[in-house]
């Protein structure tokens, strides 16, 4: 619900989009190209508290898998922002990055934020490649997310 | 790539280029059955022609068999009355494909099978679901924000049976396991039979069948005679006997492992990287068809990804707004590891990378393969070839015709391979090259091994090597475990002659490749042109293949057999069977560019429809100046990105 609530505001899902392609370019640059165009559907379904899980499988014959990063990176980028405004109690990114410039801790808190989710976002959207880069993404996360609200 | 918005929307249409799928499948039957079926015609003693029939039919029965046995692996049934809807859908979507027969639906509970297969043979076609996945899919018809989804899903299968790799993949599978099988079989049989000969040998030594028949006391005098009459002479009794005192059971294992081991290896090969391309390469055309048929691609993409149809349906594009990885990205050295291992790792996997499929969707050039790809595909093959054919099965004719065989492989597959980007307007004289250049230098990394092997040999242990040669001889089919004239006058004449000979090859091949190529690829390039030709869509292509066929016919016949007499045996140069042979493979290439050059003044650089002059090169999605006709519309396809 908070997510939902978040990602209302156009400033808060254009901040979402944002760091999801940074994260995106950092963590799978080659992937980036086809699946930018993605994202948008993606936070569309984080909005509804809905969540696409990846399919891992190779099976001879069959369609195919659809472990795609970018299924992992937007729900998580969603889910960390969405637990800052809940730490923050504000619902605006401008708020957010205001309130975080008053707060000493921010780094860690932006830190703690970004790696305490990767397990279960992982885990929830089933996906390999994403099992595979837990810490690549918890470090691509932390850095756009310190970058983009400005947190030293 | 597309080179202005106005071309955007045009898409190269990979069902109008030849197949990937079936250039792989070509080469797996050809390196595997191939080589059987032309050390089967060779003078051997032993008969090796029922291995090649053998590996022809078994998979082709295997193919046939199939279907029962996947029914029997799932518990598979008819899908029956409560899915007549899906089904009666799958027939609608059958029809507007194309095919000429509905594949059945049949559906299992087994939880392995989690995702809908084709399979079948050439006269049933079957599409296997889970029960649940079936059923679901069926409520899903009902809704008209999902029914795109499941028909990009079930369309997606009923490609494999449009292009028919369902077949070329059974027949594949079922090729290598059993060359496996009967390789094993057939090396254990030989050993076997060697082994029987050699207790059997001293009795056939000493048997002595006059003696015998004289201990027969009820035969008469006259009854003796006759069957001694009937009995071969004793020289031929004697010639046999010989030989059967010079079998050797070391050289009858030896002929027997190196005969058959080669193509357990390479089938191993075969089955480790080739056979997941070709899986991979069919899950890309059936993708194509998928986007061809429904005209846009978020439906393909919601099927892929899981996504809601509606959720993407909010944007107007979930492709075209995407963007090239940036240069300091690109150039990190971390990322291009990262992105080479990835490359490394789908080598094995039997679905290309989402990712990937996504590209070959957005942009279907990149469902052909790249240069580089290309020439570790041709460069392996023709090692592998090289290697297999230089097996006891085949060494006599490649002793004649060396490296013949995988060169005009190279050619074929190169000249198949710059269809494609010449298609797209691409330059590919530079690919060309690097390719040929590629497989040349395996190739003379191979040839320098053997070389740089003989020649240790011979000036640390001379004797060593004499043993060595005198066993690669006894192990051709031609002395199959037999151990006469075996050994080598002049060693050192050999290996110098070897040398020269083999390294010569490697440069004068290459050329021959080079050259010939270039002239395949400047003749498919103005072939190009020929906008006015009438029904272009059924005809170009096969001009295509008939160039290529004409340009193999040439080398094959006339440039190579030349140049390798010249080398080996210049005396049979003036031979009446040689000169034949050139003279009429020239005469057939030169009617052929007759032909050509006549159709070309016809058909090149005019609009089909309005008949005036189409100036400039070919690019895909050319118009006519004056009418603005689309030219060679059919190597196009409109969908939406």
């Amino acid at each position: 619900m908070e997510a939902a609530k978040f990602l209302d505001q156009p400033e808060n899902r254009e901040a979402a989009r944002t760091i999801s392609q940074h994260v995106l370019a950092e963590v799978e640059p080659s992937e980036l190209e086809v699946s930018v165009g993605l994202i948008d559907p993606l936070l569309d379904m984080a909005a509804q508290g809905e969540m696409a899980t990846a399919d891992s499988s190779d099976e001879a014959g069959g369609f195919g898998g659809s472990d795609l990063l970018v299924m992992v990176v937007v729900p998580l980028v969603v889910t960390v922002l969405g637990d800052l405004l809940v730490e923050v109690g504000k619902v605006g990114i401008k708020e957010i990055k205001e309130k975080l410039e008053q707060r000493k801790d921010a780094k860690d808190l932006i830190l703690v934020a970004s790696s305490s989710n990767v397990d279960a976002v992982v885990r929830h959207a089933q996906s390999l490649r994403g099992a595979g880069r837990k810490k690549e993404l918890t470090r691509a996360l932390a850095t756009a997310l310190l970058e983009y609200l400005e947190v030293e | 790539m597309m080179d202005t918005a106005s071309e955007a929307d045009h898409k190269l249409n990979v069902f109008a280029l030849p197949s990937q799928t079936s250039i792989i499948f070509g080469l797996i039957v050809a390196v595997l059955l191939g080589t059987v079926f032309a050390g089967s015609i060779g003078p051997s003693p032993t008969p090796l022609w029922p291995l090649a029939i053998g590996l022809l039919l078994l998979p082709l029965r295997e193919l046939l068999a199939r279907p029962e046995r996947e029914f029997a692996r799932y518990g598979l049934s008819a899908a029956g009355d409560a899915l007549d809807d899906l089904q009666r859908f799958v027939e609608n979507q059958a029809k507007a494909i194309g095919l000429r027969r509905t594949p059945k639906l049949v559906v299992s509970s087994d939880k392995r099978l989690k995702q809908p297969y084709t399979f079948g043979t050439f006269r049933h076609w079957y599409i296997a679901l889970n029960h649940e996945m079936a059923k679901k899919m069926q409520e899903d018809l009902l809704n008209p924000d999902v029914v795109p989804q499941v028909e990009a899903k079930l369309v997606h299968e009923l490609y494999h049976f449009k292009t028919g790799d369902y077949w070329q993949l059974g027949y594949a599978r079922e090729l290598l396991r059993i060359t496996f099988l009967l390789m094993i079989w057939a090396a254990t049989f030989l050993c076997g039979l060697g082994f029987l000969l050699l207790i059997a040998a001293p009795d056939f030594v000493s048997f002595d069948f006059v003696e015998q028949l004289n201990q027969i006391e009820t035969l008469t005098p006259e009854m003796r005679e006759m069957i001694i009459r009937i009995m071969p002479s004793q020289a031929a009794i004697d010639q046999v006997r010989q030989k059967a005192a010079e079998i050797n059971l070391s050289l009858v294992i030896n002929f027997a492992v190196s005969a058959t081991l080669p193509f357990v290896i390479i089938g191993g090969l075969l089955r480790g990287f080739f056979w997941p391309k070709l899986w991979r390469m069919r899950e890309l055309y059936a993708d194509a068809g998928v986007v061809h048929t429904q005209g846009d691609v978020k439906p393909y993409l919601s099927a892929l990804t899981g996504i809601p149809l509606t959720f993407m349906k909010r944007y107007p594009s979930v492709l075209s707004v995407g963007q090239e990885t940036s240069d300091k990205q690109t150039r990190q050295i971390k990322n291009r590891i990262k992105d080479q291992w990835r490359k490394v790792c789908e080598m094995i996997k039997h679905h290309p990378e989402p990712p990937t499929r996504i590209k070959c969707v957005k942009d279907p050039g990149h469902v052909f393969d790249p240069w580089f790809i290309t020439a570790l595909l041709v460069g392996s093959l023709a090692l592998l070839l090289d290697i297999l054919l230089s097996s006891p099965l085949t060494l006599l004719y490649v002793g004649s015709w060396p490296m013949h065989f995988s060169t005009l492989m190279i050619m074929v597959i190169v000249a198949l391979s710059i269809i494609p980007p010449i298609v797209q307007g691409r330059p590919v004289w530079t690919d060309l090259v690097k390719i040929v250049a590629f497989a040349m230098i395996l190739r003379l990394g191979w040839a320098l091994l053997t070389i740089g092997l003989l020649v240790v040999l011979l000036v640390l242990a001379p004797g060593v090597l004499d043993q060595v040669l005198a066993y690669a001889v006894a192990a051709t089919a031609h002395f199959a475990g037999h151990s006469e004239q075996l050994g080598f006058d002049d060693l050192t004449a050999f290996v110098i002659k070897a040398a020269v000979l083999n390294t010569a090859q490697v440069f004068i091949i290459a050329f021959v490749l080079v050259s010939s190529l270039i002239l395949v690829a400047f003749l498919l390039r103005r072939l190009l042109t020929w906008y006015s030709l009438p029904h272009a869509s059924q005809r170009l292509m096969k001009i295509a293949y008939g160039i290529i066929g004409v340009e193999a016919l040439c080398v094959g016949l006339a440039v190579l057999p030349l140049l390798t007499t010249m080398l080996l045996n210049p005396a049979d140069l003036l031979k009446p069977i040689t000169i034949g042979v050139a003279f009429l493979s020239l005469i057939i290439t030169a009617i052929s560019l007759l032909l050509f050059l006549r159709a070309d003044k016809q058909y090149a650089m005019r609009c089909p429809v309005c008949g005036a002059e189409i100036s400039g090169t070919y690019r895909i999605g050319k118009s006519c100046n004056t009418c603005s006709e689309l030219l060679h519309p059919w190597l196009t396809v409109r969908y939406k990105v």
